[in-house]
């Protein structure tokens, strides 16, 4: 379907719409600096600077160099901080939405494929876990198990596997009634066989849509788990942990919380529009397409 | 003729109501003079002076209005209060003389029984301050105004000791709910009290002194420093007091409130795990010690808030005394580190509580990037109170930052409190050190008593148990119309001289 679906803007030779365009081009920015930057822009999270603490947005620093964005409250600067934080908050994102939707596909193909007994259990634990608000779970679990990268990732996993599974497991439901999957099970091919070439293929659009969508809100929770002091240790630069510890200064160094605020909130409605475009183009069910 | 529905007018005159509704019980919350708001920057948790909350410094800073003790420390000396003499008949007793005439708030009259009641119940709450009271053997009150302290071996501590415990009516300690308002000799007693979130303290009818110029304080626990600037110009709140020193900087310039900043027997500390590798060594201790540029530090980050240490602890405390200063030389720090073994370092780990003090995170921050300037690897590990005491308690570190107050303004309190081996705080262990605090918690002769805690100190400070940075100051702020405050070395403001006009 996808293919299909891009198959034939090419041949009519339209250009990308805006709503694709514009989002795709400011998050592959956001990557492009989470990967470059701190190379260029080399942050220590160690060193300090007392001198040069709490300098406003394009100041000259006690070593003559030009600050962009300011400095924090031990003088360390903030865009190099952002930086390194951009490629923490991506990389978490990255890795928490390729865990929740393998393990999320993985149990909705076999809730929808299988049904019975198996669906029966894997969608009421998926309705228990949304019973809960899943920030509230993800406090809950990061204050047990400490901070550290690979809990959260893990506890971020956790919180967002249900959304793939249930997207997965209607998706498996209407490919699993047409035509086309009795004929080949007529034909002798395995479950295997089936769920790799006839299920799989048809679930990469929505949830490609439901990633897109996702991703936005994994770098939120992550950020505000580390704003509550509960994501990455104190010492690796995160957004949240940024804007929280610029929050005693908001009257007289606001630059500190504000720039990542800013940062942040760009990114996640550039992925939003992104994922609510590509919802737009992708689904075969939407009449305005 | 315009027609004016009835509709409309209905409106009307219900929109009127509405205006007329909202606007008069704000009249009538126009705040009178006779209400001082407070914001305490810790939340008070308990009234109980006499169990695990006797060392708690919100409690006491309430209860302190409360419940009076037997002396008072002014001006550094130790002052006659609810005891008006006391003398010594034989080395191993302690007699106190009690003021005739002093009424608790309920009418019945202090007595040597109430004495006798409050010092054991500190004794048996087994709570961080009856510790202190180890060594007596038996409270005894020959008449109704003759207290008898009898100790099983000589202890000197007794009447700075005295100067924390409240004295409150015995037959009121057997009621389980006294603490929900408890009364008192001093100038106020309780009259609401919800844990963690409001006080309300009323004049003391009964008080034998002139009464205090407010008639109620109401406390409120806001927990946000930001919060507790907003309310207090936005006149929600009069006064409050512990604010970071660089939200003090924005409050100085403020048309409608005051500043006041004074030293306090409050002091940040650093230990070191003695029982762990590598600060089983005295030179490593030392080493991490010199690497510091302590003045930059309090240049930058508490200017007009805190002044370099000079000693373990702050010199305005009974028995403290100044020793030779740690100079900043990363030479000889990396040296020291050498001799001992690490000329390429070592990593270790150091623990704080995230919500504990003055800029202590930007403060931990900044130590550990000069002590990774001379190859010590720091990992830091931010905690919530509660985990970080329980690891604290538990010897579970290797390291660790936060904030210590003299509170009974003597040196016994943080010196043989927490150095001696027997407390088992953080591993040091030195005999020498264990015999000098024992010998003047047993002297009678307070200027004997003075000579060897300055000894004390200096082996302290010289072994480097821990690095002592700072001696803190604390702020306080009240809007312009508040008058009267008088600061307290122990950081814990009074408001029984405050009015407000």
């Amino acid at each position: 379907m996808a293919e299909l679906a891009l198959s034939t803007v090419r041949t009519r030779r339209r250009a990308l719409p805006a709503g694709i365009a514009v989002p795709a081009i400011v998050v592959a920015l956001y990557v492009v600096a989470a990967i470059a930057g701190p190379m260029l822009l080399g942050f220590d999270p160690v060193a300090t600077s007392l001198a040069n603490r709490l300098k406003p947005p394009m100041s000259v620093l006690a070593d003559g160099s030009l600050s962009l964005l300011g400095t924090d409250a031990v003088g360390r600067d903030l865009l190099a901080q952002m930086l390194a934080g951009a490629r923490i908050s991506l990389t978490v994102g990255a890795a928490t939405l390729l865990l929740a939707s393998l393990i999320g596909v993985a149990l909705g193909v076999a809730a929808g494929y299988w049904g019975g007994w198996i669906d029966a259990i894997l969608m009421r634990v998926a309705d228990i876990q949304l019973g809960f608000p899943s920030i509230l779970l993800a406090v809950l679990v990061a204050a047990v198990v400490g901070p550290s990268l690979t809990n959260v990732v893990l506890v971020l996993a956790v919180t967002r596997w249900v959304v793939f599974a249930r997207v997965a497991r209607a998706q498996t439901l209407s490919v699993k009634a047409r035509t086309f999957v009795d004929a080949s099970r007529t034909l002798g091919a395995s479950d295997l066989h089936i769920i790799v070439n006839c299920i799989l293929p048809a679930l990469v659009a929505p949830i490609l849509v439901v990633a897109t969508v996702q991703f936005g809100l994994v770098i939120v929770a992550e950020a505000s788990l580390s704003f509550l002091g509960l994501g990455l240790p104190v010492g690796i630069p995160t957004w949240g942990g940024t804007i929280s510890a610029g929050r005693n200064y908001l009257a007289n160094a606001w630059w500190i919380s504000t720039m990542p605020g800013i940062a942040l909130s760009i990114l996640v409605i550039c992925v939003g529009i992104l994922g609510d475009t590509l919802r737009d183009r992708l689904d075969p069910n939407l009449v305005t397409r | 003729m315009k027609h004016v529905s009835k509709g409309a007018l209905k409106r009307t005159v219900q929109g009127l109501a509405l205006a007329a509704a909202l606007v008069l019980p704000a009249a009538a919350w126009a705040q009178p003079a006779e209400v001082l708001r407070i914001a305490n920057p810790v939340a008070v948790t308990s009234l109980d002076t006499y169990g695990a909350q006797s060392a708690d410094q919100p409690t006491i800073a309430v209860m302190q209005q409360v419940l009076e003790p037997l002396v008072t420390r002014q001006d550094g000396e130790l002052q006659p209060l609810l005891a008006e003499s006391w003398e010594n008949p034989d080395e191993l007793t302690w007699r106190f003389h009690l003021r005739e005439g002093i009424t608790f708030a309920d009418g019945s009259a202090l007595t040597s029984a109430d004495v006798q009641a409050s010092l054991q119940r500190l004794i048996d709450g087994a709570g961080p301050l009856s510790g202190l009271w180890a060594a007596v053997a038996a409270i005894e009150t020959p008449d109704p105004l003759t207290v008898d302290i009898k100790t099983s071996t000589r202890l000197g501590t007794v009447l700075s000791n005295l100067s924390m415990l409240g004295i409150a009516p015995a037959a009121a300690l057997e009621d389980p709910d006294f603490f929900t308002a408890p009364f008192g000799t001093g100038p106020y007693q309780v009259a609401a009290f919800t844990p963690s979130q409001f006080v309300a303290l009323e004049r003391n009818p009964e008080y034998r002194g002139d009464p205090a110029p407010t008639a109620r304080l109401e406390y409120r626990y806001i927990p946000e420093v930001s919060g507790r600037i907003t309310a207090l110009e936005n006149n929600e709140i009069d006064i409050t007091w512990g604010l970071p020193p660089d939200q003090v900087e924005q409050v100085r310039s403020s048309q409608s409130l005051t500043v006041e900043s004074f030293p306090t027997y409050g002091n940040y500390y650093m230990w070191y795990n003695s029982s762990r590798e590598p600060f089983t060594d005295a030179r490593v201790r030392q080493a991490m010690w010199h690497a510091v540029d302590m003045e930059e530090i309090k240049a930058f980050l508490f200017e007009g808030t805190a002044e370099v240490a000079r000693g373990p602890i702050p010199l305005d405390v009974f028995g403290a005394a100044e020793q030779a200063p740690y100079a900043y030389d990363p030479d000889r720090a990396r040296q020291l580190l050498a001799e001992a073994g690490y000329p390429n370092g070592f990593s270790t780990t150091m623990m704080w509580s995230s919500q504990c003090c003055t800029n202590i995170r930007e403060f931990a921050e900044t130590l550990i990037s000069y002590w990774a300037a001379v190859g010590v690897q720091v990992t830091p590990q931010e905690l919530e109170r509660a985990t970080w005491l329980e690891n604290l308690l538990a010897l579970n570190w290797d390291s660790t930052l936060a904030e210590g107050n003299t509170i009974t303004g003597d040196a016994d309190f943080t010196l043989a409190r927490l150095y001696l081996s027997s407390a088992n705080r953080m591993g040091y262990a030195n005999p020498e050190l264990d015999e000098l605090l024992l010998a003047a918690r047993a002297e009678i002769d307070q200027t004997r008593r003075a000579e060897l805690y300055a000894e004390a100190g200096r082996i302290i400070w010289e072994e480097a148990v821990g690095i002592f940075p700072l001696d803190m100051m604390m702020h306080a702020v009240y809007r312009n119309e508040v008058t009267g405050f008088v600061p307290t070395p122990t950081g814990m403001p009074r408001f029984d001289t405050v009015s407000k006009q």
